[in-house]
């Protein structure tokens, strides 16, 4: 089976700093991946690497098979531009920590932009597949409402709603509740556990551990531009194998420790 | 005492009106020509090569830190020597405008692009907007929103220094009643008439300006 996502030998440094070293995993369609790590260890970089926002990296990412803005090809990096790095581009959905809505569009727009400007939709058509995807995320009743007047957790869903009308075959996540509001979180962890369910496939950069094991096929834990350890989340979160993958666990216990137990 | 006889502005208002005209539309082409390359401009200096962006700030430094008085004199006596290209008088001051002005637009559009978080741009990248879309529908019209007030001074210093046509000979405001003053001896009538009358021309936009900016702000 071809993976939904393939990552060989990735590196990528700004100037002198060398932030991925070396990376490779795949990713199985459907599968849920979790990522943890401490700050700064190369978690944003690594899913912006994927979505092709970072574009000077080296190694290979392919998209269910079709290389991502570059392939190699005897021993030199060829670059894909263009319509051909859309088209592969546009597999990949992503919700960013500070959910990057347009702030002069409504949370029906926002979703409806790429819809009728990338794919060209029809207005029709394209407002019937925002709405739809609104209603999924559970904030349809907002839909003229303009990013600044949502509640942080809501401007995330609409965030969600827009990547998911696109129809991404994989869908990353950066973080995607750690500047809401602690009340705010559960109704965004819900969003992205029913999606799990539905089967996408998902890359998830996380703190939130509960989330990690309930819902994750897999954890990776990063540090220092590498995979330090991966596992089932059983096994990583519980059993940690690598010395600093156990203190970085038990820091973030302690951060998170006294606080209500999450239930997404 | 002066005698004051302002029924003379009446009876001159012909001059006044086609004046007013004159200026309007060497000021709208001014200002249109202006915006339209300061935003090629400042997307240069934004987004394109280095030796590009270079030139492009080197344009915008030479136009600031030259008076525009003697921009219109070259570009009316010296551009049609070095270029064989000929031109009237109102095309020459238009185009002084149009460049000089496009210097500063360059730079307002600027801060407003660098204004907008880069999270913006992330957006729509990943949607599959190109770089044209981006900027059309996600950068422009918000960096647009917070320039408004610069932008709109901007406009109205254009309408102002448009007055400076006059000594190559256009007939705008200022130079038609200078030459009405010439033959009527009547100065202080009619250059009060004509402060009012560039009063009444610029006033508007500011206030229109501001109460587009007070209807954007409650959104
Ligand atoms: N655009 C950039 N320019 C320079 N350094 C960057 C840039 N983006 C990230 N970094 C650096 O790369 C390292 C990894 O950052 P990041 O991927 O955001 O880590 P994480 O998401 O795991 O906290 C950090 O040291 C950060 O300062
Ligand atoms: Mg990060």
């Amino acid at each position: 089976m071809t993976p939904a996502l393939s990552i060989q030998h990735l590196e990528l440094s700004f100037g002198d700093l060398d932030v991925l070293k070396g990376v490779s995993f795949n990713v199985t369609p459907g599968e849920v991946l979790c990522v943890i790590g401490p700050s700064g260890s190369g978690k944003s970089t690594l899913l912006r690497c994927i979505a092709f926002l970072e574009t000077g990296f080296r190694g290979t990412i392919q998209v269910e098979g079709e290389a991502l803005g570059q392939f190699e090809k005897n021993g030199k990096q060829v670059p894909v531009r263009g319509a051909a790095l859309r088209k592969v581009q546009g597999k990949i959905g992503m919700v960013f920590q500070n959910f990057n809505l347009w702030p002069h569009m409504s949370a029906l727009e926002n979703v409806m932009a790429p819809l009728t400007i990338v794919k060209g939709m029809s207005k029709s058509e394209a407002k019937k597949l925002a709405m739809e995807n609104l209603h999924k995320v559970g904030v349809a009743e907002k839909a003229d409402t303009y990013p600044p007047r949502l509640s942080g957790g809501q401007q995330q869903r609409v965030g969600i709603a827009r990547a998911l009308a696109m129809q991404p075959r994989v869908m990353l996540f950066d973080e995607a509740t750690s500047s809401l509001d602690p009340e705010l979180v559960n109704e965004v962890l819900g969003v992205m556990r029913k999606l799990a369910e539905e089967g996408m496939t998902m890359i998830v950069v996380t703190h939130e551990m509960d989330f990690a094991k309930k819902v994750a096929d897999r954890v990776i834990f990063m540090d220092g531009g590498v995979i330090a350890e991966q596992g089932p989340p059983k096994q990583v979160l519980e059993t940690p194998r690598e010395a600093r993958t156990r203190a970085f666990l038990s820091l973030i216990d302690h951060e998170i420790g006294g606080d209500e137990p999450i239930n997404p | 005492m002066y005698n004051w006889n302002f029924g003379i502005v009446w009876d001159y208002r012909a001059v006044y009106i086609n004046g007013a005209e004159t200026a309007l539309s060497l000021s709208a082409i001014g200002a249109v020509f202006a915006i339209l390359i300061g935003l090629i401009v400042a997307l240069t200096r934004q987004s394109a090569p280095k030796p590009f962006a270079i030139l492009a700030s080197i344009y915008v430094e030479f136009l600031r830190n030259t008076p525009l008085l003697v921009q219109i004199f070259w570009i009316f006596y010296c551009l049609p020597v070095l270029t064989g290209a000929s031109f009237t008088a109102f095309w020459a001051a238009a185009i002084s405008l149009a460049v000089h002005f496009s210097a500063y637009f360059a730079e307002i559009i600027r801060s407003g692009i660098a204004s907008i978080d880069k999270g913006q741009t992330d957006a729509a990248r990943i949607l599959g907007f190109t770089y044209a879309q981006t900027m059309l529908r996600i950068i422009l019209p918000q960096a647009f929103r917070r320039v408004l007030p610069p932008l709109v001074n901007m406009i109205a210093d254009l309408v102002k220094l448009s007055s400076l046509a006059s000594v190559i000979g256009v007939y705008e405001l200022m130079h038609s009643v200078n030459n009405t003053i010439m033959n009527t001896f009547r100065p202080l009538e009619l250059y009060t008439a004509l402060a009012i009358v560039y009063f009444i021309i610029i006033y508007p936009v500011a206030f229109i300006a501001r109460r587009v900016e007070l209807k954007l702000a409650k959104r």
